[in-house]
């Protein structure tokens, strides 16, 4: 009834000249919001997620603290960390069902930054992008992966911190960088039973970059060279007689171009990336690949958000089922995906629905994903998805399986 | 791994918006549904109006409080029949161009936590053949990111980070777009005000949501008081009401309004906390750096913030 009675008395606008002036006997008064009640910089998260599919299920509560603050005149700190409370059958960490549950803590940043004239250094527990098509990995490779986190939700924490020192100086239009990692890092895709790969990253050595970012009306254009190891170790047969396997990390060099090109509500992508003397896994030779990636994104008039791309890259032969292995290429074979997506936002941005669908060509593989965010106030939020899979070619893997998976998390950030 | 593909899957929150008018989000507001000396003509008060406007939005540093929710009327007392969604931005603006009518602008999210880092630096241009360029910085990702804006006016208008206030009630800078006639003058909330009527032009008519405009322009401040906006269909849409005027530097700005749509019965309201105008910004500030670099950003501010008012 208020409902009908504020309708009636805001709409009853003044239709004549002698009630133009009347006054409109209404206020409205903001609340007052209480600047003292929580520590500038400090935010809380309490999450749940849930994923069950076909041949993986993971339930995972976690807590999780960031601190922000400028310490001094030209300085700028943060930290981020979370702990995790991984539930029996977390199988996407555990992978097994039958082990016990278990906590895991997880520093994904702890950094200081210093500022002087037309530069920064930042130094410590950081994490660092390159490229520009988003979901591709042609120059994206400095900052390994988390794979035992669900790739449904908060993506952000995907990724594995390094501990690196980088420095960035800026110019009228252009941007150089430089990072150096002590100690390089590998993805990881378990909690349990990584002694092959704590071995293999004990034996790193460090990585270093450099990248060159031009900014033009429109267009921006970045260079990129690095020295880095390959996220995981190569499997390799040492020996004829008799044979052993033995695992090696790839240590090579990638020279990178990004372009990135806006015109109007489109934006077009390219990143190509050329890796010198990666090692192939089985034979242990040395090759060198190029990797181009292609993508778009598009706003409608009516503010829906499509995206696109292809992206080639050479597969390594270890992930694709041996009969589809010719005899010609027993290393890598060439793989283009193909990746189309929308995405909009409802219901006052509360809402935020989005599809996406990927396809390997030559392999067969193809995954459709809808996922949906609800935002309930300024504290809670409430993601799902549903994605379906078909493995095609390549080998089943932990990550990826045959059929349906759905993914439900509830996050509370204060 | 096309998996991380997912990231699209995040902040697609109003790309396209007009940032500078985040900061002085009244004034702008302001002149951006007026779109325009002595009985001046209609066309002469909006025009005065606008450039009011845009001089507060000139070299600008400013923390502003964005909250919206459903209400409902009781005892004459505007109500939120819900917890009121509430963001919290602070912003930086500069007007260039010999008219004073390009702009570089760099907001903040400051809350809820959820958004909180959120960055988004804006250059756009008075000249409707140049493309609005904008850049996001995700704070999950710690990454710039360009956006295609387009001109901005070739697209529905958008929600001001979810609130009632869109990108069209942002605009500034159009008054040419637009018919005015004097409906009214008079004494109004004891003030005098002229009260002018705004219709599209055909090249307008076409990007707005709004059939007509009717303003209460304060006589002695040009300053709106009070805006009704109509649909196309002539049904009264929107009202915005400004208050708390305050004169800075010279210039007359609303810290507070209130926007109430009368179709979804949800209001939002945009109270400028503080503000500081006609500062002196290093144009460095306004680059890509500032959404990256947090200790540069946070020096500077912190310079900034001593002409508060």
């Amino acid at each position: 009834m208020a409902k009908v009675a504020a309708l009636f008395f805001l709409a009853s606008a003044p239709a004549l000249a002698e009630d133009l002036l009347s006054d409109d006997d209404f206020s409205f008064s903001a609340q007052a919001t209480d600047e003292s009640s929580w520590p500038d910089g400090l935010e809380l998260s309490v999450q749940h997620l849930v994923t069950q599919g076909k041949k993986t299920q993971a339930q995972r509560s976690s807590i999780g603290l960031q601190y922000e603050s400028a310490l001094w005149k030209g300085s700028y700190f943060r930290i981020e960390n979370h702990y995790r409370y991984y539930w029996r059958g977390d199988t996407l960490a555990l992978r097994s069902d039958r082990e016990e549950p278990y906590g895991r803590n997880k520093l994904s940043q702890l950094w200081l930054q210093q500022s002087s004239r037309d530069c920064f250094v930042k130094a410590g527990r950081q994490s660092l992008f390159w490229g520009a098509v988003e979901g591709t990995f042609a120059v994206d490779q400095v900052t390994p992966f988390d794979f035992t986190e669900s790739l449904f939700t908060d993506y952000a924490n995907i990724r594995r911190g390094q501990d690196m020192i980088r420095g960035e100086c800026f110019y009228e239009r252009s941007t150089w960088q430089a990072f150096v990692t002590p100690q390089a890092t590998l993805s990881r895709v378990r909690h349990r039973d990584t002694e092959v790969l704590d071995d293999a990253e004990d034996s790193l050595n460090e990585e270093f970059g450099l990248a060159f970012q031009q900014r033009f009306e429109g267009l921006d254009f970045s260079l990129m060279y690095a020295r880095l190891y390959a996220d995981l170790p190569a499997t390799i047969i040492g020996q004829p007689f008799p044979p052993m396997l033995y695992q090696s990390v790839s240590r090579y060099d990638l020279f990178g171009l990004s372009i990135v090109k806006a015109l109007g509500r489109l934006l077009l992508e390219m990143d190509l990336g050329y890796q010198r003397d990666q090692l192939i896994s089985i034979s242990g030779e040395q090759e060198n690949q190029l990797e181009i990636a292609l993508g778009f994104e598009y706003t409608t008039s009516g503010n829906h958000q499509l995206n696109g791309g292809v992206w080639r890259y050479q597969l390594d032969n270890t992930q694709v089922k041996p009969a589809q292995i010719s005899g010609s290429t027993p290393g890598t074979q060439h793989a283009t995906q193909l990746t189309a997506g929308w995405s909009k936002n409802y219901l006052n941005d509360d809402l935020t629905m989005s599809l996406l669908g990927s396809w390997l060509t030559k392999q067969d593989q193809s995954r459709l994903t809808v996922h949906g965010s609800f935002q309930i106030d300024d504290y809670w939020q409430v993601s799902s998805a549903l994605a379906y899979t078909e493995q095609g070619n390549l080998i089943q893997s932990p990550l990826l399986v045959d059929g349906w998976e759905a993914s439900m998390e509830l996050k509370l950030e204060i | 791994m096309w998996l991380l593909k997912n990231a699209k899957f995040t902040y697609h929150r109003s790309p396209s918006l007009n940032m500078q008018c985040l900061m002085v989000a009244t004034a702008c507001l302001v002149s951006a549904l007026t779109q325009a000396d002595q009985l001046p003509s209609p066309q002469t008060i909006m025009d005065k109006v606008d450039q009011q406007a845009r001089e507060v939005s000139n070299a600008t540093l400013s923390k502003s409080q964005l909250s919206s929710c459903d209400f409902a009327i009781k005892n004459k007392k505007v109500l939120c029949t819900e917890t009121p969604r509430v963001k919290s931005i602070e912003s930086v603006s500069k007007q260039l161009g010999e008219a004073k009518k390009d702009a570089q602008s760099i907001s903040i999210v400051l809350e809820p936590a959820s958004e909180s880092g959120i960055g988004m630096l804006t250059y756009s241009y008075d000249d409707s053949s140049k493309d609005t360029e904008s850049w996001l910085y995700l704070s999950a990702l710690g990454k710039v990111k360009r956006m295609a804006s387009g001109t901005g006016e070739d697209q529905e208008p958008v929600s001001l980070f979810g609130s009632e206030f869109t990108t069209e009630d942002m605009e500034n800078g159009n008054t040419d777009e637009y018919d005015y006639t004097l409906l009214q003058s008079g004494p109004y909330k004891s003030r005098e005000v002229w009260v002018i009527e705004a219709k599209p032009k055909p090249i307008r008519y076409a990007k707005t949501n709004y059939g007509k405009l009717i303003y209460w322009i304060d006589q002695e401040r040009y300053l709106p008081l009070k805006i009704q906006a109509y649909d196309k269909r002539e049904t009264l849409h929107k009202r915005i009401m400004a208050t708390e005027h305050e004169q800075i530097n010279g210039h007359w700005l609303s810290r507070d309004l209130t926007i109430y749509n009368l179709k979804r019965q949800r209001l939002s309201n945009m109270k400028t906390e503080k503000i500081a105008v006609n500062i002196k910004i290093d144009p460095d500030f306004l680059t890509q750096r500032t959404l990256t670099d947090f200790a540069y950003r946070e020096q500077v501010l912190e310079s900034l913030r001593n002409y508060f008012q």
